[in-house]
Parts: C-alpha cells; structure tokens; sequence
C-alpha cells in the first residue's frame, strides 16, 4: 500500500511539475518556483528540528551558499550551469561536515545562536571580499556570456519534482530502521543512545542532508532570480520564513510544513494586493506563530488530524 | 605609536564594557529565567528609539534622564513581555518553546519600530558631551567614552551587589540554584522573573542609548547587537558578571582594532574571534 502510494506520488509529481512548467506564463512560474523553494526549505528545517531535535537559527547560510557557489562555479568555468546546480549541494555537504563536527560543541540553544553567527560570518565575508561579489553582488554569466535561456520552466520543474522527491524519500527513510533511530533519538537521547544509536552520528547525518536541501533551494531561487548580493541571500528573512512555516504548520509532521508554507503564501499575496506593508506582513506572521506556539505547540496540522481522528474515529496521517 | 594603541585599546575597552552589559542582561535572563530572550537585541535598539524620541520632543533635557527614561520604558515592556507571554511559553517542557516564542516576539518588535520609526539609520545628539574631551599626556580621551565606561562598570557594580546583597538577590540565586525548593519556601516565582526580565530589558535600553550615542542605529541593529551579547555570555561563561565584562571588553577591542585596519568589515573579525575561540574549546574539549 505504501508502496504504491510513493509511486503514485512520484508519477504525480513528475506530471504535475511537467504540466505546469509548459501552461504557466512566466510571472507565475517565478512565484510557484518560491513557493516550491519555500517547502524545500521548511521540509529541511523541519527534518532537522522536528525530526532531528537540533533548532537551529542559522540555516540561511546554507541557501545563501548554495546560490553563491552556483553563480561563482558557472560564471568562472565552462562546466554547464546545470552540472553546477546539481554539484552545488555536494559541496555544501562537505563544508556541513568539518562545521558540525564544531558546532555539535554547543548545545540546545547556544547550538541555534552560534549557528546564526555562523551564517554572519558567511554574510560578511561575501560582502567584504569583492572575487566573491563584494557588496555589488553578482549577475549570473553561465560561462561568462549572459543568460542565453529563461531558465523559469526548467527550474520550476526540477523544483516541483524535486520537492516531491524529497517527501518520498522522507517518507521512506522516516520508516527505515535509520529513520526510527532518529525519531527515538529525539524523543529520548538517552534511552536511544543506550538502544545502540550512535546519537552524534545521527545529528551530523541529518544535519548534513539539510545544509544540502537548503543549499539546493539557494541554488534554485537565484537562478530566477539571475542575481545574488549577500544582503538577500543571508538574510534573516529565509530562516523565519522556513522556521515560522514549519512551527505553524506543525513540527515533526511531513504535511505541516506544507500547510504553513500554502498560509504563509496566501497571506503574503493578500496582503501584498490589500496594500499592505512588508513590515506589516512580517508582524503578521510573528504574531500567528507566537499564537500557535503559546496555544497550540504542535502545530496547526496535529491540530486538524486530532480533530479529524475524533469526529470520524479514522487516522489520517 | 604607543600613543594610538593606548587610544585604540581605551576606545575597545569602552565599547566592550557595553558589550558587557548587554551580555549580562543576556545572561541574567538565561541563568535564572533558563530562557535565551531573543528579543534582547529589540530591547537595545527600542532603548535607542525611545531616547532619539526623548531629545526630539525635550532637547535640553540631560543625558541621565534619558537614560532613565529609555530604562524605564524598556524595563516596563519587557516585565510586560514576561508576565504576558514568555511566562506562558515556559510551562512547556521543551525548552525550545520560549527561545521561539521570544524569537517571534523580536520579530514583531523590530517590524513595528520599521513601521512606527521607519526604517533609517537615525544618531542620537545629546548637545555638548558628545564632543568633548580631555588630554594626558599628548592622547585625546573622549569625554562621552568614559561616561560609557563609568556606566558600564555601575552597572557591573550594582548588578553584583543586587545579587548578592539584598533579600531580592537572594531569593534570585535561590531559584537558579534550586527553583522547585526556593518555590516551595515560599519564593514568589512569577513576580521574580518577571522582575529579572526588567532588569534585564532595562539594561539592554541603557546600553542601546550609548550605543546609538557612539554610532547610529536602525531598526535592525537589534540582531547584530543580540549576536555580540550572545557571544559574551558563551565566552564568559553564564553567571560571570566578571567573565561577561572580560568577554565585552575582548570583542570590543577587536572590534576597534579591526575596524581601523578594515573599515567596511563590520563585525566580521569579532564575530570570527568568537569562532575562533570556540574551535578550541571544542578542540581542547573545555566545552561540552
């Protein structure tokens, strides 16, 4: 059954980012590109604090270097901008490896606060140093020539397909043995680590798979965008969007995210065409989270599935 | 030569020792409250706001009221903030719910002082003690510097006495120490924190005034300012008035000593320092 279910999700997926890569004009594409972007991301943070139990606050160094290594691989090689979106991720992994083994030093919430200095550090040593873009940031130049394709339809496609990959492979790796050690590792340390979970190995494991999903979502969104400065692409505004998304929508569930990431959107587009401010939008969205966390911590989704499960008596997940 | 390392060190010193205070408020609340208060670095910049808004409507009104003034407003939001939400976020048993929350409510705040103040760098002219100063012996000494400086070593004072000399002290040590116990003899626990978020909210404005005072400040300096207190509580330890104070001083220096040989680098080099640090803790296994 469950098979099936990943196959038929899979096959889906693949029509459906296919399908609307051809019949989407190109400023929708732009947005529904974000908008897959944005469940990558919340997906990753939700994989490392949800299901891993590490919150931390620096995940936009990953987005921010996942654009940045693409736009300086491609503009300075001939290797294809394609390869580099792929390679991009890889690299990013390795980077994430030498710098858990530090970070894993500080706990709980020193973990989450050096991790957000961590991702300063990135954010002014690419804005001081003019061969990584200096302040002026950088325009992408595959090779050194401009952009020759839009490259929105390909993109979206790879990230829609790419955002039902990962599900599935969440889903699969959430029901494997690895996948129930982590889950006990977070619910009890302890009790795992004394089970044979090698806890530090875990921790480094899922922290390294969400610096490379994040990086993978930098890499995404800026080729859209043809242009990264290290002002957007480490800003606060990534880690809040994928943390405030994640919390709303309901940590430690696959379908959470996904239903933060659809409120988060519609309520930026209302408000957007309502003429409302960024800042007000932004105060929005604080106080929602605030409010889900003091009232209901699990989340929105837990919420709806609990309510769901005592009208019908019927589990969904 | 000597002459300019004893100005630059003079000039970290001073800045570090508001480093310092605002690290101890960090620290306070992180010690007794066992809450990292992500809008620590809102209640700086708020402190700042409500000191340019001061001098705007009274400009001959002394830098001390102001301080007063940002301290108290401060101070009064931040028991607000305490009693109103964090209280409630601190019933949960994971302690990640409070961070969150207060991360939240950072959010808000500095989005309501963009929507409210704008969102442009602003300085804080307090007239006459911004420019002067005094020599020895060849070296100028700002005069606005070592009011800092005097501030901030009150503060050190006063906060070490508070714990340790008074019944209010006591009661605070008693619920870091041993919080069920203390509760149980008697201790009002609520009311404690809720003063201890004050107090540290209160020193964030005191800090955050000096600090526009020295340079200018947006609505979003908060974050970095959160940064640099975070960073002083790791290095100096939690409960270290006189580790915190050593800790601020360390990255000012560095800060000032930096920034005059690369100017457009920000906090890069302190931020650095901080990790630099950390590797070998983490190395030599002194951090675990």
């Amino acid at each position: 059954m469950d098979r099936h279910m990943n196959l038929i999700l899979l096959a889906g997926g693949f029509a459906a980012a296919l399908a609307g890569a051809f019949v989407f004009e190109p400023g929708m594409l732009f947005l529904l590109t974000e908008v897959m972007v944005v469940l990558i991301l919340a997906q990753m943070w939700n994989l490392l604090a949800g299901f891993g139990g590490q919150v931390s606050l620096g995940q936009q160094a990953f987005f921010g270097l996942g654009g940045y290594l693409l736009f300086l691989g491609a503009n300075s090689t001939q290797i294809p901008l394609w390869v580099w979106l792929g390679v991009t991720p890889l690299i990013v992994g390795l980077l994430a490896v030498p710098l858990g083994l530090v970070v894993f030093h500080l706990k709980n919430a020193y973990f989450a606060v050096g991790m957000w200095v961590v991702a300063e550090i990135l954010a002014a040593v690419f804005m001081r140093f003019d061969f990584l873009g200096g302040s002026a940031g950088i325009v992408l130049r595959p090779g050194g020539a401009s952009m020759t394709m839009n490259p929105e339809r390909l993109v979206f496609f790879i990230a829609a397909f790419g955002f039902v990959a990962i599900i599935v492979a969440l889903r699969l790796f959430l029901k494997s043995t690895t996948g129930l050690a982590l889950l006990g590792m977070r619910d009890s340390p302890d009790a795992a680590s004394a089970c044979g979970v090698d806890v530090r190995r875990m921790h480094l494991m899922v922290f390294v798979i969400a610096a490379m999903g994040c990086a993978a979502g930098g890499s995404l969104y800026y080729i859209t965008t043809l242009y990264i400065s290290a002002a957007d692409a480490f800003q606060m505004n990534w880690l809040i969007v994928m943390m405030f998304v994640s919390i709303i929508g309901g940590l430690g569930t696959l379908t959470g995210p996904i239903i933060g990431t659809l409120l988060f959107i519609m309520i930026r587009e209302a408000m957007t065409s309502a003429g409302f401010s960024g800042g007000t939008y932004w105060i929005v969205m604080g106080a929602l989270a605030v409010v889900v966390l003091l009232l209901a911590p699990r989340g929105l989704w837990p919420l709806i599935r609990d309510f769901h499960f005592r009208k019908t008596g019927r589990v969904t997940r | 030569m000597i002459q300019t390392t004893i100005e630059l060190l003079f000039q970290g010193i001073t800045l570090g020792g508001l480093y310092g205070v605002i690290g101890a408020g960090l620290a306070l609340t992180f010690g007794i409250l066992r809450v990292v208060n992500l809008s620590h670095g809102e209640m700086i910049t708020i402190g700042a706001f409500v000191a340019v808004g001061l001098v705007t409507v009274m400009p001959a009104l002394p830098i001390a009221l102001v301080l007063v003034g940002a301290f108290a407003a401060c101070a009064l939001i931040g028991g607000l903030l305490q009693a109103a939400f964090v209280e409630r976020a601190m019933a949960f048993r994971d302690p990640m719910v409070p961070m969150l929350v207060t991360f939240g409510i950072a959010v808000i705040l500095r989005n309501l002082l963009v929507e409210t103040a704008g969102a442009d760098l602003r300085g804080l002219d307090v007239g006459g003690i911004a420019q002067r100063s005094f020599q020895i012996g060849g070296m100028s000494f700002g005069a606005l510097p070592l009011v800092t400086l005097v501030l901030a070593v009150a503060v050190f004072v006063g906060l070490s006495l508070l714990i340790r000399r008074t019944a209010f002290g006591r009661e605070v040590r008693a619920l870091s120490d041993r919080p069920e116990i203390a509760a149980l003899m008697g201790v009002r626990v609520k009311h404690v924190y809720v003063k201890v978020a004050a107090l540290a909210a209160g020193f964030a404005a005191l800090a955050g005034v000096l600090l526009a005072m020295r340079a200018s400040v947006s609505p979003y300096s908060g974050v970095s300012y959160l940064l640099v207190a975070f960073e002083v509580v790791v290095l100096g330890g939690l409960g270290s008035t006189r580790g915190a104070f050593a800790a601020g001083v360390l990255l000012g220096v560095v800060q000032i000593v930096s920034s005059r040989f690369d100017s457009n680098a920000g906090l890069l080099y302190v931020h650095l320092t901080f990790f630099a640090i950390l590797i070998v803790r983490a190395i030599s296994g002194r951090l675990s």
